[in-house]
């Protein structure tokens, strides 16, 4: 499917159908997903009651800031490998959606800090290997929009994007592995959903989050998912009127 | 609509935001993909006139 859509005329053709269907099903998922998490399972007191609803918005946003990470990282390692255009287009899209997501990630972790912890992300981020290594992640998407921004021309700018994106890759598994490996330098709780290195010393029930939650976090995750795979679509599309636009004023120049 | 206690003053924001976030991107792409694709017609429009 991926080589059938590396053609750009095909891709405009598939896009034009799928952006209508990603925001459709992607806001019914986050919807279903919102109304579960807000009005249907019950507060659970481990998570500080209520306050745990947070995590429905929070959580989502902090997994899909990661994968879109990884996408840009993906994308960037083929257009440098293989030199497939609209993998280049994809990377240079994926990189403001990516941006937003990560500041939504702190934000909403910061507002929930301020009552769960005490303390806002702002005031602890310096000490702390979660929240520094995903504000670190916040500025390699900020740094790849820069960088490329800062280019002279297009192929520079892809090339120069690509090595910054498939060097901060490694930033993704820091994130992921920093609150079970380092739990002494960060307040922010272990891994209940995903857990790759087991450090709780619980018995087998108790670990990991009980479905109910689980699967709520999971359909929002989708829903934000397939919604950001319909803006970057978008972004792709005008990227890709852009280049077209361009290569005309090129084209005129050359005929005087 | 529950107030979650003291903790709706934290659970609404968030959920403000993260229904938020979403909507300003859609914005955002929307006015870029216009402004690329009204660039390439005018550009196409006038080739189209000079020939």
């Amino acid at each position: 499917m991926w080589s059938i859509l590396a053609n750009p005329h095909r891709f405009m053709g598939f896009s034009k159908w799928a952006i209508p269907a990603g925001f459709a099903l992607g806001s019914v998922l986050i919807g279903i997903s919102l109304y579960n998490g807000l009005f249907v399972v019950p507060p659970d007191p481990k998570q500080g009651g209520d306050l745990m609803r947070a995590m429905f918005t929070h959580v989502p946003s902090a997994w899909l800031c990661m994968g879109l990470y990884a996408g840009l990282a993906i994308a960037s390692f083929v257009w440098f490998v293989w030199r497939h255009e609209l993998a280049d287009v994809a990377a240079r899209a994926i990189a403001p959606i990516g941006a937003a997501y990560t500041g939504l990630c702190f934000a909403t972790g910061s507002i929930w800090g301020q009552k769960g912890w005490g303390a806002g992300w702002h005031n602890l981020i310096l000490g702390d290997s979660r929240l520094m290594s995903v504000l670190v992640l916040f500025f390699l998407f900020l740094g790849y929009i820069a960088l490329r921004s800062a280019m002279t021309t297009r192929q520079k700018a892809a090339r120069a994007g690509a090595i910054l994106a498939m060097v901060g890759i490694i930033n993704v598994p820091i994130i992921k592995v920093s609150v079970d490996l380092w739990q002494d330098t960060t307040i922010h709780q272990p891994s209940s959903v995903i857990q790759i290195v087991d450090t709780t010393p619980e018995s087998e029930e108790q670990k990991g989050m009980n479905a109910i939650y689980r699967d709520q976090l999971f359909l929002g995750f989708a829903g934000h998912g397939l919604f950001c795979a319909a803006l970057i679509m978008m972004l792709m599309r005008a990227e890709i009127y852009s280049q077209q636009a361009d290569r005309l004023l090129a084209q005129r120049l050359e005929e005087g | 609509m529950p107030g979650f206690g003291d903790d709706g003053a934290y659970v609404w924001p968030i959920t403000l935001l993260g229904l938020l976030t979403p909507l300003v991107l859609v914005i955002y792409v929307s006015v870029t993909l216009a402004r690329a694709k009204s660039r390439l017609e005018r550009l196409k429009q006038t080739d189209t006139d000079q020939a």
